[in-house]
């Protein structure tokens, strides 16, 4: 059974194209423009890995990224930030992964299988 | 000397002459001699028949003597002569003239004849001359004089406006350069003279000065005689009385409009770096993304691949598009082109009609409110385009982008003629934006990076207000919604006019 990956980003191309690259993959998709959905998801269905923006509208990646670390549940899904905001820090735990958007679909992939557990 | 004291000192010596007349003669000598001013009396031929104490002292015993050999070692009388002018008619005179004492001194001295001793026929036998040394009086006036001239041309010349005003903020005095930016506007008021105002300015300094009598200071947007407007700062000061007490309040105003400019280009050009390579990436990344998607359905030949990834470029190419055209806008490189007889409804029901289908697609209603008559006017219908454009669009993704999907979503663009100008509204009833955000709207690249806004929009939107001598306000409710209302006036001049508030009012801008 192919694993699923939540994307949440608001940009709508953006998420496009992630979610072209994970399918192509192999990965199941889901997806969220924002933070306040891509919880809610995350407490309705089961997700493997979350990839993650930052900047967003209602809630942003980062609020998100608080919350999940937070929920004993919710906290072992890795979590790969996609942001075009570098050098950003989540002071509360270390992502598996953190791209500078543009991104190479390649290096993504390592990273999302290394973190998986596949690479 | 002012006449006033020459008539005093007149009115004076002829009540001094009565009364030496009048007068004992041993009581006369002690009185004569006691008076702090040359005293002589003299005869038809101008002959010194009597001397006070000062007068031997710095002439010298002249007993029988001409005046004007004593007073000048002249050989006739001075032109002007006050005495000759008394004989002649019983008058007394006045005048002024230069005398050398006998040690070498010149002394300005105040001259005031009057008869002394009156004749059978009503005439003058001899004539009572006192001079007063005026040389300190002199010497302090020419000096005062120059103070005032130095003064006076510091007023003039000093690069502020400066004027003085009273408790009615009426003009009571204004510099050179005030007068020629504002014209002569003594005895009009203030907010008046300054901002065609017909009620004193919220958080006047003048006020406050006459309030507390402190120096206070504010920033003012002002319009010149020719309808040029600036930025100024503005600082009021006290002018005290003789019992301290605040006769009136001296309004110093350099103009800003310059630095006002080159800080907000420069902030938004720190802005629109960081801002667009952020912005940039997105798009990046959706032409990437619009590739891999087109790659992907080519290696599987699935045209809906690559319909999909191909319209995903195509948005993006649109979007990197929209961003240079607001970069421009942002820039110096687009000046605004104001064109007579703009309709502003027309503008807004192009702008109305662009977005429809947006909307509708969006499940939003977009209406459009043009309440009265319009008028016509000078205005730059591609920066007002551009500037509803943004606002409508920013309006879309805070509607798209509120968590309440329950709700109805409709954007309002309303526009009625408020004073010479013209009022817009764009309304949502989205979201809103949260207090501490909204300060920060208006900054460059601030952002809920919405998609359809470029994260210059309102950037774009205060430039464009700004440049129309209007103004940006916000008004907006978490959960309720958002407007944005902006007032723009037709600018005035001719051709190709420059942005109104760039060039400094004393060029007289546009």
């Amino acid at each position: 059974m192919s694993k699923r990956i939540l994307v949440v980003d608001d940009e709508a191309d953006v998420r496009s194209f992630l979610t072209a690259v994970l399918k192509k993959n192999g990965y199941e998709t889901v997806t969220a423009s924002d933070g306040r959905k891509a919880l809610e998801i995350v407490k309705e269905q089961p997700v493997d890995l979350v990839t993650l923006d930052l900047m967003m509208p209602n809630q942003t990646g980062t609020d998100f990224y608080r919350k999940l670390v937070k929920d004993d549940k919710l906290s072992q899904i890795p979590v790969v930030i996609i942001s075009g905001l570098p050098g950003r820090h989540l002071a509360v735990k270390e992502p598996v992964a953190v791209f500078d958007k543009p991104i190479d679909p390649d290096e993504l992939m390592a990273a999302i299988e290394r973190a998986l557990g596949e690479g | 000397m002012g006449r006033d004291p020459q008539r005093l000192i007149a009115s004076a010596l002829g009540s001094l002459g009565s009364f030496l007349r009048r007068g004992r003669p041993s009581r006369n000598h002690q009185w004569r001699d006691l008076a702090p001013c040359y005293l002589s009396v003299q005869d038809r031929n101008l002959r010194i028949i009597e001397a006070n104490a000062m007068f031997r002292r710095d002439f010298g015993d002249c007993i029988g003597e001409h005046c004007y050999r004593a007073y000048k070692d002249r050989t006739s009388p001075c032109p002007e002569c006050p005495v000759l002018k008394t004989f002649e008619d019983g008058e007394n005179h006045t005048g002024e003239e230069v005398v050398i004492t006998r040690d070498g001194a010149r002394a300005q001295v105040l001259v005031t004849s009057t008869p002394f001793s009156i004749g059978l026929r009503g005439r003058p036998v001899s004539v009572l001359e006192m001079s007063t040394n005026i040389t300190q009086v002199k010497a302090l006036q020419q000096e005062l004089d120059r103070s005032k001239s130095y003064f006076k041309q510091l007023f003039d010349i000093v690069p502020c406006y400066i004027t003085l005003q009273d408790r009615d903020f009426r003009i009571l005095e204004s510099n050179k350069l005030f007068r020629d930016d504002f014209g002569d506007r003594t005895g009009e008021r203030c907010y008046h003279a300054y901002k065609r105002r017909d009620s004193v300015c919220p958080g006047c300094p003048v006020q406050a000065t006459f309030a507390d009598g402190e120096v206070h200071s504010s920033e003012e947007e002002v319009i010149t005689a020719s309808g040029g407007r600036g930025s100024m700062i503005v600082y009021s000061m006290p002018v005290r009385g003789e019992n301290g007490e605040i006769v009136s309040v001296m309004e110093v105003s350099t103009n800003i409009t310059e630095v006002k400019r080159l800080q907000h280009e420069l902030a938004m050009m720190g802005l629109a770096v960081a801002g667009m390579a952020h912005r940039v990436k997105n798009i990046v990344m959706g032409l990437e993304g619009g590739i891999f998607v087109v790659n992907t359905g080519m290696e599987e030949d699935d045209k809906g691949q690559i319909s999909e990834g191909w319209e995903m470029v195509q948005r993006n190419v649109g979007k990197i598009s929209r961003l240079v055209k607001d970069l421009l806008y942002c820039s110096r490189e687009r000046e605004p082109v104001y064109r007579a007889g703009v309709a502003p409804d027309s503008v807004l029901r192009e702008v109305h009609e662009l977005y429809c289908s947006r909307t509708e697609r969006e499940g939003i209603a977009l209406r459009l409110e043009l309440e009265g008559p319009i008028e016509p006017g000078r205005y730059d219908p591609e920066g007002i385009h551009n500037l509803v454009a943004n606002l409508v669009a920013n309006a879309i993704d805070a509607c798209r982008f509120d968590p309440d999907q329950g709700k109805e979503h409709v954007i309002t663009i309303r526009c009625f003629a408020n004073g010479g100008g013209i009022t817009i509204q764009v309304r949502d009833n989205g979201p809103g934006i949260p207090e501490e955000q909204a300060e920060r709207v208006f900054k460059g690249f601030f952002s809920t990076k919405g998609t359809e806004g470029t994260g210059l929009g309102l950037l774009v939107v205060r430039k464009v207000a700004t440049e129309h001598g209007g103004t940006v306000t916000l008004d907006t409710a978490v959960g309720k919604g958002t407007t944005f209302t902006i007032t723009l006036l037709p600018c005035a001049g001719g051709g190709t006019a420059v942005a109104a508030g760039r060039d400094p009012p004393a060029k007289g801008d546009p």
